[in-house]
């Protein structure tokens, strides 16, 4: 061995420690990269060799009218074919016990094609047996040797099978479905398959195929999801269309020809039915429409006739009235005639009595004359006698003035006072007198007056005789006119009782002429009535017919024509999704393991670039004795190089074993694959080890280059400690001079090497975010449980029922009577194809009935912004959903049940969900969008049962289940903890994270301090020699390690939570969300974690520290 | 009973299947207060002696005593103990810390030890009062050895051990340090052991001592030491 390699063997065998760092670094970096890289092939292969070894098919036919024998040699003969095998199935519903599922019932299956492995039990040998998929039984109870019922839950006519019970005899695998979770879709129930089950050939029904598997032994030698397969795969699909083409018409003709027969002979014989109905019908009509008339006319005339009674009657009424009128007329003229003759009489009387008053009267007056004339000469001689009187008086009046002038006044009085009297008694019977003639004058004209009287008096009496002979003529020719009138009375009486008589006659006619007209009204209606109900029957009649026809003629236009339909094993549930697990793998194999890759050579450039600066002066040597750059550089390489190499490829072939091991383990608890294969792809190997090999030569030339340029004598001179100098924080001194001394140094020293502070910090970085990633994903999978369960469903669970019930009564009741708190809401519940752009995915759409008690039901708001949305405002659809379809709020995806025809639905809101995929209608939005009524098949409930109190759960369940219309109840509290159980697989894989994380770590610390320790060698040693103790030289050099591993630590977190998103996002399987947050804890974990690293390094590190030697170090200069 | 004593003194190295004898069983006294030389050629083992009187190492037979303690017994924590209260240490190559200023290199050690003399005082007196806060690299070889001498006085030691203090210095700093340790000794009463391969420098000692292929060969008291002024070489 020549002397220069011999030194680089010497080399490594003298520096053991750093040799083995760069080595296991390599080792760790690389055996994740190649391991994790070559999961996916190994879990690829692992699937290809059990598809193999279990013959699964490459192809499947379908049609839609069935296939035959002739089909099935037909496609054996095309080239490339080299299996087939036909067979049938249904999907029926599986009673057993209590519970109810949706199983695929298939043919028993051949030995060439998908062979089934019986995992215990027997295979199927008498009647009435079948054989369960196995995946099915680990989550139920029918088990070897129970019994189960069938039930169709279509509304077909027949039961596709000849009998309904079976026992379960065997549990079966079968390469056709992996996935243990997912089996499928069907189109009865709520969609999703539970199980599949084998039965004898011989019990279906149908005698036509469903299906024919097709098997090619070109494409059993590629490989199971790699393109040379799917190649191959397309161009023999092609094949067996082209063959489709031609045999499916044959079909048609088959089974369409009979029906389109019948299907025209029924159309002729209604188009007979529907003339001969017409005409019968127009005939009845008619002859209603003459009877109409007839009655019509009949009415006519009668309204006439009574018209005319009623004028008739009128007018009998007006004589009736004029022969009383005239009667009264002549009663009265006869009593005024005979009131005239009385009058007559009384005035005669009168007469003659105002005659012989007169003349007494005129007695009388002659006798006052005489009386007056004697009252006058009475009158005349008291007059005399007055005159004479007075004289005297005057004579005596004489005498007494005489008197009295002679004899005094009082010597007269007596005499006085005697005449005073004589002449007042003369002047009193002057008085008298003139009264008297006075009262003569009176009479005289009182006279006068009663003989005028008188005189008139007998003039008027005169008149009235003259009057009275007057009336008594008229009176008797009145009383002769009255005896005309009477006797014209007489007569007008007696017409008109006879026209009386006549007039009720008429009437009694004409009330004959109504009755007979109501008759023949009743008649005619009843007639009427008859023919409208005709019309109606013969019309439903015809509709019905013709709705047959219809029906007939749409099955037929609907079965169309016959069509194959070729699948791949990519249209298989488990096939495909085992596929994308795989990738998603790989996905994680492109960022994560780089990660460490570069982890590990960052801390190799550390290694070897202080390695190189050790060497300085050998280097000088070398370089003062000739050799040249290339050879010394020569010296490094072969070192790190060899290092690398042996680790690289040791931790290839080791990552390549476990890290595929413990996620295909992983994965065997949601897939039916077994043996797993470990492959060690040269290319993967290659590739890891080169490229760390690589990325390490790089850094050694690097290391060197700097070395190589200065010159041999500048070189062997010691290069000078690098110096001191004042750090930033000196420049506060209120920090500065509050830190002890030995806390400076350590400040100082931090800022000295910046680049190993780099190298540090970085590496430090690296394995807090690699375990943060590891304990964010733990948190993001555990989290789904309970922020599904518990922050978005607050109900207590679902029941699925007959949606052909009427009675959904009956189940509220049931509901209420568990407990009468309980709210419910009814949905439909449907799994269809959603797509947008060019993505695809299987979601159930919801309609619910009432949105405000589901609102209270599901919490449907926005993850980040927390904002609520309402599915009143529309379509609601949840997160991953979304996402994966790559649809926002506003746009329009297209739903499908598989078939041509899509709806359209416009997204106006997305929700927080970590389960399944979902798209909310209300009842009002399913409507528009289908355009009929939702027909709904669960009943969401909250009835207070929370967690998994079983007691309490099957006490409901007992109730609910008894009801005939309720087909299952579903808890939430037991979908919560399968899940939990389903999502323990990954805990597994965050294991190996984190231990990896953790390994790394060490390693990375462990070379840092290495590295730090042997370029402070001398430090150390001077510090030892100054009788620092040992612990205080530790803390010398690891406080300075702990300050690091704190900012690396910090840094970390942050560059984890990246990390940790990404992993999580590429990560997460489809039909789940993640949780997105990283608990408050995990970052302490990740932190603690590699804190602890940190000191488990350090406390190895002080037992080298120990044992480094004053003397050597010191002395290494010289 | 001397100050310091070595009586049969052996070390030994196995290198391989070679073992390699550093002290061969050498005997020598020094006084208390004396400045000793060592001389001998390369690899004579004259640095191993003064690496085991300073508790870097250890004999593996023989005795070594220092002021009465029996230094070849100790354990590793009692070396350690010596070092720190007993031993002040001069190398060729100083072994400064770089990252500390010539005050703050003092400290260090003064850190050690209760009973020290304050950092501006010592570095005053070995005449770097104006320098204290420069770093070692911002200093001459000459000033960066005073700085080391000023750390070994700082903690008052019992000995001061200096391996070719000026190995790396040119002629003229090499004799000011010279000067320096002399006064030391002189001044202070220090008891100083110095390890050379340069004979010249012998006259300046109290005591010189000769060793050859890890053997004393001769040793020499002077009863007259030479200034270090008046050395010439």
């Amino acid at each position: 061995m020549k002397a220069f390699n011999k030194n680089t063997f010497r080399e490594i065998s003298k520096t053991k420690n750093r040799f083995f760092s760069i080595l296991l670094i390599c080792a760790i970096g690389v055996g994740f990269f190649s391991g994790v890289r070559a999961t996916c092939d190994d879990m690829k292969t692992t699937a290809d060799n059990f598809f193999d070894r279990n013959s699964l098919f490459d192809l499947r036919v379908l049609s839609s009218f069935g296939l035959t024998e002739n089909d099935e040699k037909a496609l054996l003969d095309i080239e490339g074919v080299d299996g087939v095998f036909a067979s049938k199935y249904t999907d029926l519903s599986l009673h057993s016990g209590e519970h109810e599922y949706l199983t695929r019932v298939y043919s028993a299956q051949s030995g060439e094609i998908n062979n089934i492995d019986i995992v215990s039990g027997r295979n199927i040998e008498n009647e009435g047996e079948c054989l369960l998929s196995a995946s099915f039984v680990k989550e139920s109870i029918a088990g070897i040797g129970s019994k189960i019922t069938l039930e169709d839950l279509t509304d077909a006519d027949e039961f596709p099978l000849s009998r309904k019970e079976y026992t379960v005899v065997g549990l079966y695998n079968t390469p056709m479905f992996i996935s243990i979770t997912q089996k499928g879709s069907t189109n009865i129930g709520d969609g999703s398959l539970d199980a599949f089950m084998i039965v004898d050939e011989a019990d279906f029904t149908q005698d036509v195929y469903t299906e024919i598997y097709v098997k090619s032994e070109k494409l059993k030698n590629a490989k199971s999801y790699s393109d040379e397969y799917k190649e191959l795969r397309d161009k023999l699909s092609e094949k067996l269309e082209k063959l489709g083409e031609k045999r499916a018409p044959i079909r048609t003709e088959e089974v369409l020809g009979e029906a389109k027969q019948e299907l025209a002979d029924g159309e002729a014989e209604l188009e007979e039915a529907k003339t001969e109905g017409q005409k019968e019908l127009d005939d009845a009509k008619a002859e209603l429409e003459n009877g109409k008339k007839e009655i019509e006319d009949g009415e006519k005339e009668l309204n006439d006739a009574k018209k005319t009674l009623d004028d008739g009657k009128a007018q009998l009424e007006d004589a009736e009235k004029q022969i009383a009128d005239a009667k009264k007329e002549l009663d009265d003229g006869k009593k005024q005639l005979e009131d005239g003759k009385k009058l007559l009489d009384e005035s005669k009387k009168e007469l003659d009595e105002a005659q012989a008053e007169i003349d007494e009267k005129r007695a009388q007056l002659n006798e006052g004359k005489t009386a007056l004339a004697e009252g006058k000469a009475s009158l005349d001689e008291g007059l005399m006698q007055y005159n004479v009187a007075v004289e005297q008086l005057d004579r005596i009046e004489q005498a007494l003035v005489y008197a009295e002038e002679r004899f005094g006044k009082e010597a007269m009085a007596d005499s006085r006072a005697q005449f005073e009297e004589q002449k007042k008694t003369l002047l009193d019977s002057k008085a008298q007198l003139d009264e008297g003639f006075a009262e003569y004058e009176v009479q005289q004209k009182a006279l006068a007056d009663g003989e005028k009287a008188i005189a008139e008096g007998q003039k008027q009496i005169d008149e009235g005789y003259e009057k009275y002979n007057e009336g008594l003529i008229e009176y008797n020719v009145s009383l002769r006119m009255l005896e005309f009138s009477e006797k014209q009375y007489n007569d007008g009486y007696e017409t008109f009782v006879k026209q009386k008589a006549e007039y009720e006659k008429g009437v009694k006619e004409y009330e004959d002429g109504v009755k007979e007209l109501s008759e023949a009204k009743k008649k005619y209606e009843d007639g009427l009535k008859e023919y409208e109900d005709g019309v109606i029957t013969f019309n439903n009649e015809i509709a019905d017919a013709e709705k047959k026809i219809a029906d007939a003629k749409e099955k037929i236009a609907d079965a169309g024509n016959a069509e194959w339909y070729i699948f791949s094993r990519d249209d298989n549930v488990g096939y495909s999704e085992y596929e994308s697990n795989a990738e998603r793998i790989n996905k994680i194999s492109t960022i994560f393991p780089i990660f460490f890759l570069l982890v590990a050579g960052l801390v190799c450039l550390t290694t070897m670039s202080r390695m190189v600066e050790e060497q300085r002066t050998q280097i000088g040597t070398m370089k003062a004795l000739g050799y040249s750059n290339g050879k010394i550089v020569m010296h490094y390489m072969v070192y790190a190089v060899s290092g690398a190499l042996i680790g690289g490829i040791g931790g290839a072939f080791f990552g390549c074993v476990l890290f595929p091991w413990v996620i295909m383990y992983a994965y065997s608890m949601m897939y039916n694959i077994t043996d797993f294969v470990f492959l060690f792809d040269p290319a993967n190997i290659i590739l890891s080890v080169g490229s760390m090999t690589l990325a390490i030569a790089v850094t050694v030339y690097f290391s060197c280059r700097k070395a190589l340029e200065e010159s041999p004598a500048s070189l062997m001179r010691p290069k000078a400690p690098k110096a001191g100098k004042r750090i930033l924080l000196e420049k506060i001194p209120f920090i500065w001079n509050n830190m002890n001394f030995f806390a400076k140094i350590s400040g100082r020293n931090l800022f000295r090497y910046k680049r190993r502070m780099f190298m540090t910090v970085v590496g430090i970085a690296g394995c807090t975010a690699l375990s943060l990633t590891g304990f964010g994903l733990k948190d993001s999978i555990s989290d789904i449980v309970d922020l599904q369960y518990k922050n978005i469903y607050k109900y207590s669970g679902y029941l699925a029922y007959d949606e052909d019930t009427d009675d959904i009564q009956s189940i509220y009741d049931d509901l209420l009577k568990y407990n009468p708190d309980t709210k419910y809401t009814r949905a439909l519940i449907k799994q269809y194809e959603t797509k947008f752009d060019k993505n695809t995915l299987q979601c159930y759409v919801t309609a619910v009935e009432d949105a405000d008690i589901f609102e209270s039901f599901v919490d449907i708001h926005e993850r980040v912004s927390k904002e609520k949305t309402s599915i009143k405002d529309g379509a609601v659809i949840t997160e991953k959903a979304a996402k994966l379809l790559g649809a926002k709020v506003g746009d329009e995806i297209a739903l499908s049940l598989g078939g041509t025809k899509t709806q359209s639905v416009k997204i106006s809101g997305i929700t927080e969900q970590y389960t399944s995929h979902y798209l909310y209608l209300n009842e009002e939005l399913y409507t528009e969008i289908f355009g009929e009524l939702p027909k709904y098949n669960i009943v969401y409930f909250d009835n207070g049962i929370t967690g998994g109190d079983s007691e309490k759960t099957d006490k409901f369940s007992e109730i609910m289940l008894k009801n005939k219309n309720v087909l299952a109840v579903m808890m939430n509290a037991a979908s919560l903890s399968s899940i939990k159980e389903t999502l323990s697989i990954m805990d597994l894989v965050t294991m190996v994270l984190i231990v990896s994380a953790g390994a790394l770590a060490l390693v990375v610390l462990y070379n840092l301090s290495n590295v730090n320790i042997t370029e402070r060698i001398r430090e150390i040693a001077t510090l030892k020699v100054l009788g620092f103790y040992d612990a205080e030289v530790s803390s010398y050099v690891f406080r300075e390690n702990i300050v690091l591993s704190v900012m690396g630590g910090v840094v970390g977190l942050v560059l984890g939570y990246f990390l940790c998103m990404f992993v999580i996002t590429t990560a997460e399987i489809d039909e789940l969300m993640f949780g997105r947050e990283i608990h408050w804890i995990s970052y302490i974990w990740a932190f603690l974690v590699t804190l602890g690293f940190s000191l488990l390094v350090n406390l190895i590190m002080t037992k080298t520290l120990k044992k480094i030697s004053m003397v050597e170090s010191l002395k290494s200069v010289e | 009973m001397s100050f310091v004593s070595l009586k049969d003194v052996y070390k030994r190295y196995k290198v391989g299947e070679v073992t390699i004898n550093a002290s061969d069983g050498m005997t020598f006294d020094i006084e208390k207060g004396e400045l000793a030389v060592i001389v001998g050629p390369s690899g004579s083992g004259k640095t191993t002696v003064l690496n085991m009187l300073g508790g870097m190492d250890t004999c593996d037979e023989g005795v070594i005593s220092v002021d009465g303690a029996r230094i070849s017994g100790y354990n590793r924590k009692q070396l350690t103990l010596y070092r720190r209260f007993e031993i002040g240490f001069i190398f060729q190559f100083y072994n400064l810390l770089p990252n500390l200023t010539a005050k703050e290199n003092v400290e260090i050690a003064g850190q050690t030890k209760k009973d020290y003399i304050p950092s501006e005082e010592i570095l005053e007196k070995v005449g770097l009062g104006e320098r204290i806060n420069n770093f070692p690299a911002q200093l001459s070889g000459g000033e960066q050895q005073r700085v080391s001498i000023a750390r070994a006085l700082a903690k008052k030691p019992k000995l001061l051990l200096c391996d070719e203090p000026t190995g790396a210095l040119d002629y003229n700093t090499g004799k000011m340090i010279l000067k320096l340790l002399q006064d030391t000794c002189r001044n202070d009463g220090m008891t100083v052991i110095l390890v050379t391969h340069n004979t010249a420098i012998t006259p300046m000692a109290d005591r010189v001592i000769k060793i050859k292929n890890s053997k004393v060969d001769d040793i020499q008291i002077n009863e007259k030491p030479t200034p270090v002024e008046e050395i010439e070489w």
